[in-house]
């Protein structure tokens, strides 16, 4: 066999390895329990082991927001506007409870939609995407926890956790958009500490203009309730844009739901901005 | 007579319920007149079923004759085409009558379209999240 023969052979057969190796991964990960044929235990059930094996709780699953301690309707997001009183729904909190200081007001006011991430395919936000009823992934393993958030418009943003016991990354250290944050069990909780964000002109509510600061700390609090649900607190506090810190109890649901990739397109994503009446007079 | 009021209330609930709810990634009505319903007949230019919105382009013959560019937009992937808006539903060079919110930029010929009529009659409706 020439060379031309051997290199032809070789890939055909990484093609059907990978196949193979595909086929059986996607039918691993469908899997609950032991496979029947191997008598092995699947990927997901692995993963609900390691958190049995570390003696966590096992929060492992895909969940999704279902209840709201202080959910949001078309009149209070209506009810907060900027100067042109434009209407503003859908909201994600309800602005009269996150007690804005006049800087954040201010900037309510001057902003405009044109500067915002979103129409450069930016996902949403935290604390905002945090509340939005998206699927979200949570996988533990010892060092890390991720959280995949299936955002339906834009692209599926990923959150790594550490929990190896490090300690925040060093003030000045380069800010980050979804922030640095670290993880810790507490009794029947996990306790994910974000801080170290980026300024961001919607990173209070992705929907609504309201800003956060690089002081912005957001606090999650996990609770497993029963084997389909979780207790979520979220607080979080930004001393440049409010005069006290948010909390909120959700309840989360576990859904049978597979988490794939969304993808923004960024040609399109500022395609609807010539709709609205521009704000600046510059403005092209 | 009675009896034919509620079929027609019945059959506007079915068709609200058919529609599907659609994402957006801004506030919908800062945008476009969400209580003022406008329609257009014209034909497809382009139809991307793309996030964070879908794009559909059509070309419309004013009252004058000219022909005019309006650039309509949608919900986002998942939700259309669960909905049946496919790219097989909706060809280009298809006549089109669509109807939904105007744009609030009076220079911008622009719409959220809320429901769709492809030349074989067929019916796609969107409901917008406001």
């Amino acid at each position: 066999m020439n060379s031309s023969g051997r290199r032809f052979l070789s890939a055909a057969l990484a093609a059907i390895g990978l196949t193979l190796v595909a086929a059986v991964g996607v039918r691993v990960y469908a899997q609950d329990g032991p496979d029947p044929r191997t008598g092995r235990f699947s990927w997901e059930t692995r993963v609900t082991k390691t958190a049995e094996m570390l003696g966590v709780p096992d929060l492992t699953g895909t969940w999704v927001v279902t209840k709201r301690e202080h959910p949001v309707t078309a009149r209070i997001c209506d009810s907060h506007t900027d100067s042109r009183k434009l209407p503003r729904n859908p909201c994600r909190f309800d602005a009269s409870l996150l007690h804005l200081t006049d800087r954040a007001n201010a900037w309510l006011n001057w902003a405009d939609e044109r500067i915002e991430g979103k129409y450069y395919c930016v996902p949403e936000s935290i604390p905002s995407v945090l509340v939005r009823a998206y699927p979200v992934r949570i996988e533990q393993s010892k060092d890390s926890i991720t959280f995949e958030h299936q955002i339906t418009i834009h692209n599926t943003a990923t959150r790594t956790v550490a929990m190896d016991g490090r300690r925040h990354i060093f003030e000045g250290a380069i800010p980050l958009y979804y922030g640095d944050s670290i993880g810790k069990y507490e009794g029947n909780d996990l306790v994910v500490d974000t801080t170290n964000f980026t300024f961001d002109p919607n990173g209070i509510d992705y929907m609504t203009n309201i800003p956060s600061s690089w002081r912005k700390h957001v606090v999650e609090r996990y609770t497993r309730m029963a084997p389909d649900k979780l207790k979520f607190v979220l607080t979080f506090e930004d001393p440049e844009m409010m005069h006290q810190p948010y909390t909120e109890t959700l309840e989360m649901s576990k859904v049978n739901f597979e988490i794939t990739w969304t993808h923004c397109d960024l040609e399109n994503a500022d395609a609807d901005l010539i709709n609205m009446p521009p704000k600046y007079k510059d403005t092209k | 007579m009675r009896k034919f009021g509620l079929s027609l209330v019945f059959a506007a609930l079915a068709t609200l319920a058919l529609a599907p709810l659609v994402e957006a990634h801004h506030s919908v009505a800062t945008f476009f007149f969400l209580d003022k319903t406008v329609q257009l007949k014209g034909t497809v230019q382009e139809f991307r079923l793309v996030n964070p919105h879908m794009l559909l382009k059509l070309e419309v013959t004013a009252a004058d004759g000219t022909k005019e560019l309006w650039t309509l937009t949608g919900g986002v992937t998942g939700d259309l085409l669960a909905a049946g808006w496919t790219p097989q539903a909706i060809k280009f060079g298809d006549l089109v009558t669509v109807e939904g919110a105007p744009a609030r930029n009076p220079d911008a010929k622009g719409m959220y379209v809320r429901k769709l009529t492809t030349p074989e009659g067929k019916v796609l409706q969107q409901r917008i999240r406001d």
